[in-house]
């Protein structure tokens, strides 16, 4: 009994934080069509950038997360989207070459000004406690990353279903040329797709970073799990990725607490492995984002 | 020609000839005696190593290097990849003619050891090897003598948890108190020993902790890039352990403190075996979560000499940290120095061998002596101890074994349970 409270829990802890890792690589995925093998510096930026307006401009808690989010805008329309996605979207090989440099440049940037060894924290715990869920404790941070994972799920779905430029994104996933035809400024609507794309990873960190990795080549790992979740879900398809972050995390869950933890990464690739092999498409195939 | 003249062209000649014989001979005895070392010099091992060999040489040479000759440091950059680490040896050896090699890593000094093997009959030299921590190193010493009488490990390994003199179990049972213990170990080549043990040698970590009259209530083997230590924390919690003993190396500890300091085990004390949190930095990486985490090799200043303190000043003053592989690299050329003093002259290497196997040496740290059938460090303070820090209130890293050092260097702290630290913290 206590086995399965601890699968619950921890599914619906897990399965909240893959999927605010994978939601922006997801979103690249469907509107643009491509994989952003950047995404991983995405993350560095996230931390290092808050850490560096922290600890080396000295700014207060707020405006360095204001400053986070501006600094991320940046780079990824500066850095990712303007000099290389633009350029090289009909040219795959440069496309993934480019987009795999810059985040390695990254991470050796960081790795130069702030190796391992020097002590970065980033101070955005809300709680240090650990929760009691039935006889299962968790720490309390994590119920704000569940949170955070529903609203911006939540936030992505509307803004997709209701807004007009919602509705303009999801054309362009379906129909690219049809929409073109039909007067939708598709660069536009790419470059509000990446900036969107990396509001949920940046989120994330700043929740995660009191319990989490924070070292130059976090960014591989944060990467792999993205294309993993989305991979699972059917690529570009947020439905499926919601689905597909919950049946990892009840994986990961289930093999941690009724086999050998061990075995988890193991197990998630097995899974992803024969889903690509007997259902190419994903488990929630849709010709929309949605 | 004249018959005097010719007798000044004689004296000439041979008064030229001897200032030019005499020339070359101060020119040899001034050569500088070469010491190489191969570091990966973009880790913080590798540059503490450097850093340490830096200030230790400076320091031999200060003293009027070794034999009346200077010393100098060849260093070579092998970004741990075997290759590069066996190219670097081989130039070291045959064209920069070092006389002693400082080599990290096991697979780098394996691979260096059995290269020096087939330069050593035309170019003998030694090779002292740090930062290799598996207790097969030495076999190739103790399998094979007269091939491998050149090598000399000047760093601790991992056979040292079953060797008595250093306490391991009675830090846990006596210093700690532990009864039942939670025991992980990551999984990798390093770890072999713990996991599987040695038939007729080493029993396994779990073996041996039971023999000792520990309970292990819970065991497991972990990745080693494993971000998601909380599934293994609850079952840690629930499997009614009150230690934990986390095998690390390559784990990102950094994470798993943050897990464990939120977690249902957060009041269960953890010790673990390396990795970053034996640097002092631990304690800002965790953001302050690291409040009574034990590790071994801690990023301490004990006060074994009257050297000790001046050299981390230094050290420090390098931008390099203290880790468990400095020690040997500050002490490294000065048992050189000494071994070779006491054999006269640096080209009979077999003796300076016997020399280093007789000898017990002392520079900055504790006492150096090596057993001949495998050229370990004698272990055990005086000897080559081991240590174990705990990070206590406001990031004070304390020593807390073993005893005898303790004394030195903190006599007023000793170990505090990890419920006991965080209730005076108030946490």
């Amino acid at each position: 009994m206590d086995a399965i409270q601890s699968i619950l829990v921890y599914t619906v802890v897990l399965g909240s934080l893959y999927l605010l890792i994978a939601l922006g690589f997801s979103l690249i995925c469907g509107v643009l069509g491509i994989f952003n093998l950047g995404y991983g510096a995405t993350f560095l930026v996230a931390i290092y950038g808050m850490w560096m307006l922290l600890s080396t401009i000295g700014v207060n808690l707020w405006v360095a997360i204001i400053g986070v989010f501006i600094l991320q805008f940046l780079f990824t329309l500066g850095i990712i989207y303007f000099p290389i996605v633009k350029r090289y979207m009909e040219k795959e090989e440069l496309l993934l070459t480019s987009l795999l440099l810059v985040s390695l440049i990254v991470e050796e940037t960081v790795n130069h000004f702030y190796p391992v060894t020097a002590g970065v924290d980033i101070p955005t715990a809300i709680f240090s406690h650990t929760l009691q869920l039935g006889s299962v404790s968790i720490p309390a941070q994590m119920l704000i990353v569940i949170i955070a994972a529903v609203l911006i799920t939540a936030f992505f779905v509307y803004f997709l279903m209701k807004t007009r430029i919602g509705f303009k994104i999801r054309a362009i996933s379906q129909q690219l040329e049809a929409s073109r035809l039909l007067g939708v400024r598709v660069e536009r609507v790419y470059a509000l797709a990446m900036i969107l794309s990396v509001v949920p990873p940046t989120i994330c960190m700043l929740i995660i970073a009191p319990i989490w990795a924070i070292e130059p080549n976090m960014g591989h790992s944060l990467l792999q799990t993205a294309i993993l979740v989305t991979i699972l879900g059917g690529l570009g398809n947020l439905r499926g990725t919601v689905m597909a972050s919950f049946i990892v995390g009840l994986i990961a869950s289930s093999v941690a607490f009724l086999g050998n933890p061990r075995l988890v990464g193991m197990s998630i690739l097995l899974v992803v492995f024969f889903v690509m092999i007997f259902k190419p498409q994903g488990i929630a195939k849709s010709e929309t984002l949605w | 020609m004249k018959k005097g003249s010719g007798k000044i062209f004689c004296v000439t000649l041979l008064v030229t000839v001897m200032v030019f014989i005499g020339a070359a001979g101060e020119s040899i005895a001034k050569d500088p005696i070469k010491i190489g070392f191969i570091g990966a010099l973009s880790t913080p091992y590798g540059a503490s190593n450097k850093a340490s060999l830096e200030i230790s040489i400076e320091e031999l040479n200060a003293a009027g290097g070794i034999l009346g000759r200077p010393v100098e440091l060849i260093t070579e950059d092998w970004k741990r990849e075997v290759p590069l680490a066996v190219a670097a040896y081989k130039k070291l050896v045959l064209n920069d003619k070092c006389l002693l090699v400082f080599t990290e890593g096991t697979e780098g000094s394996t691979a260096c050891a059995q290269t020096a093997s087939r330069l050593y009959p035309s170019q003998p030299h030694l090779l002292f090897a740090f930062w290799t921590a598996h207790h097969g190193f030495t076999d190739l010493v103790a399998d094979d003598y007269d091939k491998y009488k050149f090598v000399f490990r000047i760093y601790s390994m991992t056979g040292d948890t079953y060797n008595k003199e250093l306490g391991f179990i009675d830090f846990f049972k006596n210093t700690i108190g532990t009864k039942k213990i939670a025991l992980l170990v990551e999984d990798i080549g390093w770890t072999e020993v713990y996991r599987k043990g040695k038939a007729g040698q080493y029993p396994t970590q779990k073996e041996y902790f039971e023999q000792n009259g520990i309970e292990v209530v819970y065991y497991g083997t972990t990745d080693i890039k494993e971000k998601m230590f909380l599934p293994i924390l609850e079952k840690v919690a629930s499997s009614g352990a009150d230690s934990i003993y986390w095998i690390t190396g390559y784990t990102d500890t950094v994470t798993l403190v943050k897990q464990w300091a939120q977690s249902p085990a957060k009041n269960i004390d953890i010790v673990f075996q390396s990795g970053a949190c034996s640097y002092a930095a631990f304690w800002k990486m965790t953001g302050g979560q690291a409040l009574g985490v034990n590790a071994l090799w801690p990023e301490i200043m004990i006060p074994f000499t009257d050297l000790s303190k001046p050299f981390l000043a230094k050290l420090q003053a390098r931008g390099s940290g203290l880790l468990a592989s400095t020690y040997g690299a500050y002490d490294g050329p000065w048992i050189l120095k000494e071994a070779l003093e006491k054999v006269g002259n640096a080209n009979d290497v077999d003796a300076l061998i016997k020399a280093i196997e007789n000898g017990e040496f002392q520079r900055g740290f504790w006492i150096w002596a090596f057993d001949k059938q495998r050229h370990e460090p004698k272990k055990g303070y005086p000897y080559h101890p081991v240590l174990y820090g705990q990070f206590q209130e406001d990031g004070q890293y304390i020593l807390v074994h073993p005893k005898e050092l303790i004394e030195k260097t903190n006599p007023d702290k000793k170990f505090v349970r990890v419920e006991e630290l965080r209730k005076r913290a108030g946490q």
